[in-house]
C-alpha cells in the first residue's frame, strides 16, 4: 500500500578500526579491559604531549573509502572539534572537517528476496576521527556522580555518511547489512554492535503529498539505536509518527517550529522519544589541529591499496552465480556469510563438481554444526576436500543423502575419510540383483499396501522404503520406491 | 618587523587572562584605556558573540570583563585584516605553519599509564574511574 508522502533517510555511521593501537597513541585498544588501564598522557590529554598518526588506521580508513567508491583526496589534514564532555579529556575531539580524506562515494544495495529494488545509496564523505571515552551513570543506585573510563578515548573512528538516499526502513537496514558485510570482508572493521564498533544514527524527514506539491516535515535524528533491527524498527515509526504530527500541526521543515530535533530510540517502549540538546552544541568552533601535520596520499599509493582489496561481496556474488550456477538468494546467503566460508564453498564446489550440491550441503549441513557449535569456518573439522570426496559419491548416486550424513557425521567425530568412514560404518553399495531380490520379497509380503497403491495410494509405498531400510541399512531409499512402483505396476 | 611586533603586543594584552585559568580574570590585567572605543569605527565582533563565545568556553566573564574582551577580540580581528592588504594571489592556502607531512607511527601497542597514575590528578575518583558531576543526555 502506498502511503502519501516519501521518506527521505540519511544514515551516519561511525564504525571502530581493527587496529591493535589508537588513532594517535601506542594505547591498546582492545575491548572490554578493566577501566582507565589502556591510556597515556596523549589520550588523556596531558599538557605537552603530541599525538602522532597510526599508518595502519588511515590504511584501513582508505581502503574502506576505496571500497566505497570514494574520491580519494591527494591531501587531507587535522581538525579540532572544540566541545565541553567528560568523557572528552582534551575538551576536543581530533576529526576531520574541511579536508576529510575522501568523498563522492555509492554503496550500491540490493535485496535477493526482491524486497527492495536494487539502488545505489550515495556517500557524502568518509573520514577519521578518535572516540570519545565512556561516562558511566547509574540512575539505579542514585548515584550523584558519574564516572569516566577513558580506555576507548582516541579509538580509532571511520565516520561514514550516507546521503539522504534511502526511502525505507527496510533500505536502510539493508544499506547497514552491505556496509558492515564489504567492512568485514575488508578487515577494516568487525562492526560488532554490542561492543560498540558500529553505531548508527539516523537523519530522517518526509516529503509528503499535497495539492501544493511535496512539502518536507522536519529533519529529526534518531539515536539510541542498538541493533540494525532497532534501526528498521525506529525509523518506521518516526516515519508514521512524522506523518502523523504533520498531519496535527502542518508544520514544514524550515518553517515555524520546524528546525531540526534529536530524538532517542526506546527500545523497551519501541517509540522515539524527545532529547534536549543544548542549543549551542552544534558550534564546534573547527580548526585545523597545530599538533598534526597533514597527509598526502599518491597516486600509486592508491593503485596499490586499491589492488590489495580482494575480491569483494558484491563481485563474489556474481561469480558465484555465473561460475556455480548458483541463484542470487544462494550465492547471497553464502557470501553474507563472510569471505573465509565461499573461500571453503569454491573449494568444495570445484572438489566435487556440483555447486548446487555443494551450496545445499554448505547451507544445511556445514551452517547447521557451525551455529549449533559457536564455531567459525575454520574450526570445521571437515576439510573442503574431504567433504568434497564424500560429495563425489553422492553425486554418483553410490549414496543416498541421509545416509551421507550420517557418513558425515562420522567423518566429524573420527576425522576419517569419506571412504574409511564408510568402510567403518559397513556402507558398501547394494548390487542391483540384490535390491530387486529385496523389493520382490517385500512387496510380496504386504499385500494390502499394494492395494493402496494400485488404488492409486502411491504414498503407500513409503512404508516398503521404510521396511528395506530396516533390513538393510545400505539401499538406496529414492531407488527402493521406484523398483517397488515398477513391480507393483506390473503386477 | 613592525607588523609583527604590534601584532604580539595586541596577542599578548588579550592573552594575559590565560594566568587566571578559568577562573573570573582580575581586573588588574585590565588597562584603562581597554574601555574605550575601539580606533577604526566600526566592531569587528559584538559583545553577543563574545558572550556565546565564553559560554562555548565555559568561561564565566563578569559584565567589566565581557566589555574589556569584546574591545581586546575586536583589536585582535581588526589587526588581522592587515593580512587582507598582502597580495596572496597565486599563493596556497597552507594548512599547517610548517612543511612537513607523513608523520606516521606504526601499529604497535606500547605500555602507557598504570591506573594509578593516570588517576593520580583526578580532583574526584573511585578505585576505578574518575568521578565528574552526573552526565545525562548527549554532548
Ligand atoms: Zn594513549
Amino acid at each position: 500500500m502506498s502511503e502519501p508522502y516519501q521518506i527521505l533517510i540519511g544514515l551516519e555511521v561511525h564504525v571502530q578500526l581493527l587496529t591493535e593501537s589508537k588513532l594517535f597513541c601506542s594505547c591498546s585498544t582492545r575491548f572490554g579491559q578493566p577501566p582507565n588501564t589502556q591510556t597515556c598522557p596523549v589520550c588523556i590529554g596531558m599538557p605537552g604531549t603530541l599525538p602522532v598518526l597510526n599508518r595502519k588506521a588511515f590504511q584501513l580508513a582508505l581502503k574502506a573509502a576505496l571500497a566505497l567508491n570514494c574520491r580519494i583526496a591527494r591531501f587531507t589534514k587535522w581538525d579540532r572539534k572544540n566541545y565541553y564532555y567528560p568523557d572528552l579529556p582534551k575538551g576536543y575531539q581530533i576529526s576531520q572537517y574541511d579536508l576529510p580524506f575522501s568523498a563522492d562515494g555509492y554503496l550500491p544495495i540490493s535485496d535477493p528476496r526482491g524486497q527492495i529494488e536494487p539502488k545505489r545509496i550515495g556517500i557524502i564523505r568518509v573520514h577519521l576521527e578518535e572516540d570519545a571515552g565512556k561516562s558511566m551513570h547509574d540512575e539505579v543506585a542514585g548515584r550523584a556522580d558519574s564516572r569516566i573510563d577513558l580506555n576507548r578515548a582516541g579509538t580509532p573512528l571511520l565516520e561514514i555518511v550516507s546521503r539522504p538516499d534511502i526511502r525505507s526502513p527496510g533500505e536502510a537496514k539493508a544499506f547497514l547489512t552491505e556496509l558492515k558485510l564489504l567492512l568485514n570482508y575488508l578487515e577494516v572493521s568487525d562492526c560488532n554492535m554490542q561492543e560498540g564498533s558500529l553505531r548508527v544514527d539516523a537523519n530522517i524527514n518526509l516529503l509528503v503529498d499535497t495539492p501544493e506539491g511535496a512539502v518536507p516535515t522536519p529533519i529529526v535524528e534518531v539515536k539510541n539505536m542498538n541493533s540494525f533491527r532497532a534501526v528498521e524498527r525506529a525509523l518506521a515509526y518516526e516515519a508514521q509518527r512524522q506523518y502523523e504530527a504533520w498531519q496535527a500541526s502542518g508544520i514544514r521543515q524550515g518553517g515555524r517550529g520546524g528546525h531540526k530535533t534529536t530524538r532517542g530510540w526506546d527500545e523497551a517502549a519501541q517509540v522515539t522519544r524527545a532529547q534536549r540538546t543544548k542549543e549551542e552544541s552544534s558550534d564546534y568552533r573547527y580548526f585545523p589541529d597545530p599538533d598534526l601535520v597533514p597527509v598526502t596520499v599518491t597516486d600509486h599509493e592508491i593503485d596499490e591499496l586499491r589492488r590489495s582489496l580482494g575480491e569483494l561481496p558484491a563481485d563474489l556474488r556474481q561469480r558465484l552465480a555465473r561460475t556455480y550456477g548458483l541463484n542470487a538468494y544462494d550465492s547471497d546467503v553464502l557470501v553474507s556469510q563472510g569471505r573465509r566460508l565461499v573461500e571453503y564453498y569454491i573449494q568444495l564446489a570445484d572438489h566435487c563438481g556440483d555447486g548446487k550440491l555443494a551450496s545445499n550441503w554448505v547451507q544445511q549441513d556445514v551452517l547447521r554444526v557451525l551455529n549449533e557449535r559457536h564455531m567459525t569456518i575454520d574450526q570445521f573439522p571437515v576439510s573442503a576436500e574431504r567433504l568434497g570426496e564424500l560429495l563425489r559419491i553422492v553425486r554418483c548416486g553410490q549414496l543416498e543423502t541421509s545416509r551421507a550424513r550420517q557418513v558425515l557425521a562420522h567423518m566429524m567425530s573420527t576425522g576419517r575419510s569419506a571412504n574409511q568412514a564408510m568402510a567403518e560404518m559397513g556402507i558398501e553399495e547394494v548390487g542391483e540383483a540384490e535390491l530387486e531380490a529385496l523389493c520382490r520379497e517385500l512387496v510380496a509380503a504386504n499385500p494390502k499396501i499394494v492395494q493402496q497403491v494400485k488404488g492409486g495410494k502411491v504414498k503407500a509405498a513409503g512404508a516398503l522404503v521404510g521396511q528395506a531400510k530396516k533390513r538393510n541399512p545400505n539401499v538406496d531409499p529414492q531407488r527402493v520406491h521406484k523398483l517397488c512402483l515398477e513391480l507393483i505396476e506390473k503386477m | 618587523m613592525g607588523l609583527l611586533a604590534a601584532a604580539y603586543e595586541v596577542m599578548n594584552n588579550a592573552g594575559q587572562s590565560d594566568r587566571t585559568g578559568s577562573g573570573p580574570i582580575p581586573g588588574d590585567v585590565l588597562r584603562p584605556n581597554d574601555s574605550g572605543p575601539v580606533m577604526g569605527g566600526e566592531m569587528k565582533i559584538t559583545r553577543d558573540e563574545v558572550e556565546k563565545v565564553s559560554l562555548l568556553a565555559r568561561l564565566l566573564l563578569s559584565e567589566r570583563e565581557l566589555e574589556a574582551m569584546t574591545q581586546q577580540l575586536g583589536r585582535i580581528l581588526e589587526y588581522m585584516d592587515l593580512l587582507g592588504e598582502v597580495n596572496t594571489e597565486g599563493v596556497e592556502p597552507m594548512a599547517h605553519a610548517i612543511e612537513v607531512s607523513n608523520v606516521f607511527r606504526q601499529d604497535r601497542v606500547e605500555p602507557g599509564l598504570a591506573r594509578e597514575e593516570a588517576l593520580a590528578n583526578a580532583p574526584h575518583r573511585d578505585e576505578e574511574c574518575y568521578l565528574v558531576p552526573a552526565v545525562l543526555g548527549e554532548p
